[in-house]
């Protein structure tokens, strides 16, 4: 049977965590502003491409290319984390 | 490489943001498509690592907008959207990602190694393909996933516990790992115990499921050398249940498997995508 890892992480999942978790910030914050905005509306708060287009003024296409361009840009960047 | 084509339609596909010829037409791609799958399964990643996180700053032209909405009432949403955006822009900076959530982005990362290994490896998709590579995505032009129905769901789901078959590993789907071209330094050992196995259900009759607050999936523990299944939370809200609805004929994938189950992801009816326990489908409450 699978075993799972229990609740609290092990020291170096806490370090690979940490690690991990600086990466996606520095991803972020290095993301153009209207990427970032983009997913973050998406992802964070849930919004549908519709209501990005319209809290942000951009058509709904352009919404669509935002978030695929900010998922990419985040990707490469995590790619390096070892 | 990714079609150029369809880019954009693969992350919209992860939204639930696809018309349905849209995703018919995305669908029939994906069959055929090793790259584009691969490309689909670690883009599913990246969302779910995204919404592991809690609000950062909105930029202040955001709200501006959301209030110039308000002034118009122009949209029905309004006042939600403003609740929103005001927790957006007042909550303190970035997010707070658990350790869950890091297991999730360890198997980002190595979705995201794997693809960009698949992607050195050329145009041969399919040899490119190793058992990581599945966890990205995967080769459907190798073998399409089986289809079952919400009858045989619980047969499907118990099959899935024994892994009489070789078969990818967790957080994505896709079927029979290929002999990768990866150098070994990015080609992780599959965890002995851990054998998700991908396939696709369509259910028969709308269900509506209601989840626990908090939902755990197996996901790739720790970079890439290692892996066994660690929960990962990825409800966004850990204190409240949420209800999905699976209309009839949704295809779902399955993608992980946990104590609890085996897990799937699935475009729910209100276009929202979700994870959910297999043995749930086909459940009416």
């Amino acid at each position: 049977m699978t075993e799972f890892a229990s609740e609290s992480p092990s020291p170096e999942e806490a370090s690979a965590s940490a690690g991990m978790r600086a990466i996606l910030e520095n991803a972020l914050g290095e993301l153009d502003p209207v990427f970032r905005e983009a997913i973050l509306l998406r992802e964070v708060e849930g919004l549908s491409y519709e209501e990005i287009a319209q809290v942000t003024g951009v058509s709904v296409n352009t919404v669509k290319t935002r978030i695929y361009r900010a998922r990419m840009k985040l990707q490469q960047r995590l790619v390096g984390f070892r | 490489m990714i079609c150029e084509e369809f880019q954009e339609e693969l992350s919209a596909w992860v939204d639930g943001e696809l018309t349905p010829d849209e995703r018919i037409r995305l669908s029939a791609h994906l069959e055929t498509c090793a790259a584009c799958s691969n490309a689909l399964h670690t883009l599913k990643l990246t969302s779910l690592l995204m919404r592991g996180l809690e609000t950062p700053e909105a930029p202040a032209r955001v709200t501006d907008a959301a209030m110039r909405l308000v002034r118009e009432g122009t949209q029905s949403r309004t006042e939600s959207t403003i609740v929103r955006f005001r927790r957006v822009c007042f909550e303190p900076l970035w997010p707070k990602l658990g350790w869950e959530g890091m297991g999730l982005a360890a198997a980002l990362v190595l979705a995201a190694v794997v693809y960009r290994g698949e992607l050195l490896g050329g145009g041969d998709h399919t040899a490119a393909l190793s058992p990581a590579a599945t966890i990205a995505g995967s080769d459907r032009a190798n073998e399409p996933p089986p289809v079952v129905t919400a009858q045989n769901e619980v047969q499907a789901t118990g099959r899935a516990e024994v892994p009489d078959v070789p078969q990818p590993v967790p957080a994505a789907p896709r079927p029979a790992p290929a002999v990768g071209q990866i150098s070994s330094a990015v080609a992780p050992a599959m965890h002995a115990d851990f054998n998700p196995q991908q396939q696709a259900v369509s259910a028969d009759e709308s269900s509506t499921i209601d989840l626990p607050p908090i939902i755990e999936f197996a996901a790739i523990n720790d970079q890439l050398s290692v892996l066994r299944p660690t929960p990962v939370f990825v409800a966004p809200d850990k204190n409240a249940p949420r209800r999905y609805t699976v209309k009839a004929g949704t295809r779902v994938e399955v993608i992980a498997k946990s104590k609890d189950g085996t897990w799937a992801w699935v475009t729910t009816a209100d276009g929202a995508p979700a994870y959910i326990l297999m043995s749930d489908l086909g459940r009416s409450t």
